[in-house]
């Protein structure tokens, strides 16, 4: 009867720190995931996208809230950064499609013209389509971050 | 002569229209926090903000996607959106800032160099609205005007709770670095 109790606390106390360690590496410390290794959730070219948007821009936002989207489009230009570059898809319309590349494809993204078809993975983030902005004449622009090139 | 003299004010009202004339934006500009607590310091990075400028009114909008801030940690990100700023409701996923540089004036948009300059606006956050009074930089160069500026933002004023555990800063510091292009 004690041998049991004294096995039943051992075990609650390794179970205790398996959690404790599972917490703190799954949960606490994690770093953000990795979009490149993520399912896609979505498919799509530029073009409709864009038309989504513009019929209806807050149901099309919420359905694509979070999700990771697969866009294949024609590379309008590429807005290098120090160690991040941004491209942008521009169809023609009110509003602009800017994807934020994964600073360890910079090299891959930077190489990318004007005219080039290309298809991006990227974790949507929000879209842009402010008056504030408007007044300026600025389009409305279609953000996504953590972008690698598929093909 | 007379010809000349002509020749050269027109040149001259040509030159100052188009350079007072003049917009700039960018799609990718950076607005970055930090938050220094007993517990832990939080830094957060957005690289996808979105500013307008116009030259001859000197004013100046900024939209930023409350999604687009990175943290290191998943954990904090989460908390981030879903705790704090509340992104998913409607009007909580953007802050904004429009405002005026109040000594516009005094940067010349034409020559190369930096200014120091006020700005008056609204920052909105949180979907609260608040009239604000900030200094910042504007350096100038070439087709670029490059836009920073270091706030501090009161999590109170903008009805951000806070009072779960103190590991967040009541006072965020704010920093804005956005090269806006002519448009």
């Amino acid at each position: 009867m004690k041998r049991k109790t004294v096995f039943l606390i051992i075990f609650l106390i390794t179970l205790f720190a398996a959690a404790a360690v599972y917490v703190y590496f799954e949960y606490y410390a994690k770093g953000n995931a990795n979009i490149e290794n993520q399912k896609t959730d979505f498919k799509i070219s530029s073009v409709d996208l864009i038309s989504e948007f513009e019929k209806n821009d807050t149901s099309a936002n919420s359905k694509y809230n979070d999700k990771v989207l697969e866009i294949t489009g024609k590379v309008n230009k590429t807005i290098p950064g120090d160690s991040i570059t941004s491209v942008v898809m521009d169809e023609g319309k009110n509003l602009t499609i800017t994807i934020e590349m994964y600073a360890r494809h910079n090299n891959l993204a930077k190489n990318l013209k004007a005219g080039d078809n290309v298809t991006i993975k990227g974790l949507y983030v929000g879209y842009i389509f402010d008056p504030l902005l408007a007044d300026f004449g600025e389009k409305g622009d279609i953000k996504l971050k953590k972008g690698s090139i598929v093909k | 002569m007379k010809m000349k003299k002509i020749i050269g004010v027109l040149a001259l009202i040509a030159i100052s229209s188009t350079a007072f004339a003049q917009k700039y934006s960018t799609k990718i500009g950076s607005v970055s926090f930090h938050s220094r607590a007993t517990l832990e310091d939080i830094d957060a990075q957005n690289n996808q903000v979105s500013a307008a400028l116009n030259a001859a009114t000197g004013e100046v909008a900024f939209v930023v996607l409350i999604k687009s801030f990175e943290f290191d940690k998943a954990l904090m990100q989460t908390h981030f959106n879903d705790t704090y700023m509340e992104s998913d409701k409607t009007g909580y996923d953007k802050s904004t800032f429009s405002g005026t540089i109040t000594n516009n004036s005094s940067v010349k948009y034409v020559v190369n160099g930096s200014y120091n300059v006020s700005v008056s606006g609204t920052l909105k956050i949180h979907g609260v609205s608040k009239e604000v009074t900030t200094s910042g930089t504007i350096a100038v160069n070439g087709s670029t005007v490059t836009i920073t500026s270091s706030f501090k933002v009161k999590l109170d004023d903008y009805a951000i709770k806070n009072d779960k555990v103190k590991n967040i800063a009541n006072e965020i510091e704010v920093k804005v670095n956005c090269a806006l292009s002519k448009i």
